[in-house]
C-alpha cells in the first residue's frame, strides 16, 4: 500500500467519505472574533503611529534651540548677547490633509440621505450583520463581460477626462468567493504617488432594488447611513461613506440596484495592482496605498450614473 | 446586501465545512479542527477586504495549514473546558476499520509531512499548489511527500502488526 502516488491518493481520498458532526462554529461567532481582531490590529496601529509622533515631536521640542526654556539659557546670559542673535523660528503651516476622516457621505443634489433602521449596531468598527440571508440564485440574471466592461471604463473616463487602464478582469458563473456567478473589472486612474483605483463587481440578486438597497443600508462605511438615489427607470443608486479604516487604503462604495435583478457595485480604491504584495497560497495582499481617494462623492456619483446610462 | 459582512458570510457558508475536513485529516479530532477552522476563518475576515477574489481559496489553505502547523509548534497551551461533550459519529460503515487504522497511521507522521500529504491527497491539490501553499519549493514538496507516504506506510503496517497481535 502507498507504493506510489496513485495508491497514496486512493487511499487518503477515503478520508473525505468519514461522516462529521455537524459544524458547531456559526458565523456570528466568526465575525465577532474576527472584528475583535480587526480592532486590535487597528489599535496597535494607531497606537505605534501616536508613539512615533510624540517621540518625533518630544524631539523636535528637546532640540529647537529658540525654545529652549529660560533655565537652559545660562551660558547665554553671561555673554550678554542679545535675543535678537537668534531670531524666533517660524512655526510652519500644519499641512492640509486630504484624507479627510470617516463621516457621512455627502448628501448630493438630487440624492436623499436614508435612515439607518434602529436594530442596526455598530460593533468593531462596522455595522453589524443583517439577516438578508437571501442566497444568490445562479439562475438569475447575470450580464455579459462584453456589456458592462466598456460601460464602465467609458464611464470613468468620461468622468475623469482621462481614459484608464484595465488592471483586471474577471468574469464568472460560479465565484470562489461567493459561490455564485460574478463579474469584476478594476480600472486604474493616475494619484499623487501612484494609481488608484475603480472597481466594478457585477452579482446577480433576488428581489425589488429597494428592497434590497433596504437591506444593504448597513454594507459598508462606518455604520453612517448611506445616500440614495432612484433613477426613473427604478435603478437605486446609494452612496455609502467612505471607510477610512486603514488610513492608507481608503475605499468608497457605490451600489446599484437595477430593476432587472443586476446588483453593481462601484468602489473608488486608494490603492493599484503595484501595491499587490505576494503571500502565501498564491495569493496577494495590498501594502500601502495613496492615503487618499482617487474620486469625490460627486464623481463616484457621476461614474455610476453615466456606467447606468451606457448599459442602456 | 453585499457589503464586506455579507460576502463574507457567503464564503463562510460555501467552505467552512471543506476547511474543517481538511483541517480533520491534518489534526484528527473534530473539535480541534474545527477550532482550527474558525481560527482560519477568522484570521480571513481581518484580511477580508485585502484578500484576491481569484486566489481566495489558495489564501484560505495557506491560513489553515499556518494555523494546523503552529498549533502543532505550540502545543496545545491549554485543554478546552467544554459543557458538553463534542458531537461524535458512530463508524458503521464497512470501510469504517480502514478508515480508523488509516487515520492512526496519518497521525504518525509529523506534521509538516502530513500536512504536505493531506493537501497533496486528500485535497488533491497539484505538486505546485501545495508548494505556493506552504510557501516552499516544489522539491521540498515532493521530497516530504516521499518521506511522509515512508513514514505513513511503515505506521500502517505497524498498526497491521499491533491489530493482528
Amino acid at each position: 500500500m502507498f507504493d506510489d502516488d496513485s495508491a497514496a491518493r486512493r487511499a487518503l481520498r477515503t478520508l473525505n467519505d468519514e461522516p462529521a458532526p455537524p459544524v458547531s462554529t456559526s458565523l456570528d461567532d466568526v465575525l465577532r472574533k474576527g472584528r475583535r481582531r480587526v480592532f486590535v490590529q487597528r489599535a496597535v496601529s494607531v497606537a505605534g503611529v501616536v508613539a512615533v509622533v510624540a517621540a518625533i515631536g518630544a524631539g523636535a521640542v528637546l532640540l529647537r534651540p529658540g525654545d529652549q526654556p529660560d533655565g537652559v539659557r545660562v551660558a547665554e546670559s553671561t555673554t550678554e548677547t542679545t535675543a535678537t542673535a537668534n531670531p524666533p523660528e517660524t512655526t510652519p503651516d500644519t499641512p492640509t490633509s486630504t484624507s479627510a476622516p470617516a463621516g457621512p457621505a455627502h448628501v448630493l443634489p438630487g440624492w436623499q440621505q436614508t435612515t439607518m433602521p434602529p436594530d442596526v449596531v455598530e460593533s468593531g468598527g462596522y455595522c453589524q450583520l443583517r439577516d438578508t440571508a437571501e442566497p444568490p440564485n445562479p439562475n438569475s440574471v447575470f450580464l455579459a463581460e462584453g456589456r458592462v466592461k466598456p460601460a464602465f471604463v467609458d464611464a470613468v473616463g468620461e468622468t475623469l477626462g482621462d481614459v484608464p487602464t484595465v488592471a483586471m478582469s474577471d468574469w464568472q458563473v460560479n465565484s470562489g468567493k461567493t459561490g455564485a456567478p460574478r463579474g469584476y473589472v478594476a480600472v486604474e486612474v493616475p494619484m499623487v504617488g501612484g494609481n488608484g483605483q475603480l472597481q466594478l463587481e457585477v452579482d446577480p440578486y433576488i428581489g425589488t432594488p429597494t428592497e434590497m438597497a433596504d437591506l444593504a443600508l448597513a454594507a459598508y462605511g462606518n455604520c453612517e447611513p448611506p445616500a440614495r438615489r432612484v433613477l426613473d427607470d427604478g435603478t437605486v443608486l446609494q452612496l455609502y461613506a467612505a471607510d477610512w479604516f486603514n488610513p492608507e487604503q481608503p475605499h468608497q462604495a457605490l451600489q446599484i440596484y437595477q430593476p432587472e435583478g443586476v446588483q453593481l457595485v462601484v468602489t473608488s480604491a486608494g490603492w493599484s495592482e503595484a501595491d499587490m504584495v505576494p503571500i502565501g497560497g498564491g495569493g496577494s495582499t495590498i501594502e500601502g496605498g495613496r492615503g487618499a481617494l482617487p474620486t469625490t462623492d460627486a464623481e463616484l456619483a457621476e461614474i455610476a450614473r453615466a456606467l447606468v446610462q451606457n448599459m442602456g | 446586501m453585499r457589503g464586506r459582512d455579507q460576502e463574507f458570510a457567503e464564503f463562510f457558508s460555501a467552505r467552512f465545512d471543506g476547511a474543517r475536513r481538511i483541517a480533520f485529516a491534518m489534526c484528527g479530532s473534530w473539535p480541534d479542527a474545527e477550532e482550527i477552522a474558525q481560527t482560519a476563518f477568522v484570521k480571513m475576515y481581518a484580511r477580508w477586504a485585502k484578500v484576491r477574489i481569484e486566489t481566495v481559496d489558495a489564501y484560505l489553505r495557506t491560513v489553515l495549514t499556518r494555523v494546523f502547523l503552529d498549533t502543532k509548534r505550540r502545543g496545545r497551551a491549554r485543554e478546552q473546558v467544554v459543557a458538553e461533550l463534542p458531537d461524535t459519529v458512530a463508524h458503521a460503515d464497512a470501510g469504517s476499520d480502514e478508515r480508523m487504522a488509516l487515520r492512526s497511521a496519518l497521525l504518525a507522521v509529523p506534521p509538516g509531512q502530513r500536512a504536505v500529504l493531506v493537501l497533496r491527497f486528500v485535497a488533491d491539490l497539484s505538486v505546485e499548489q501545495v508548494a505556493d501553499t506552504l510557501g516552499c519549493s516544489t522539491g521540498t514538496v515532493k521530497s516530504q511527500t516521499a518521506r511522509g507516504l515512508a513514514a505513513l506506510r511503515t505506521a500502517y503496517h505497524q498498526d497491521d502488526v499491533n491489530l493482528g497481535a
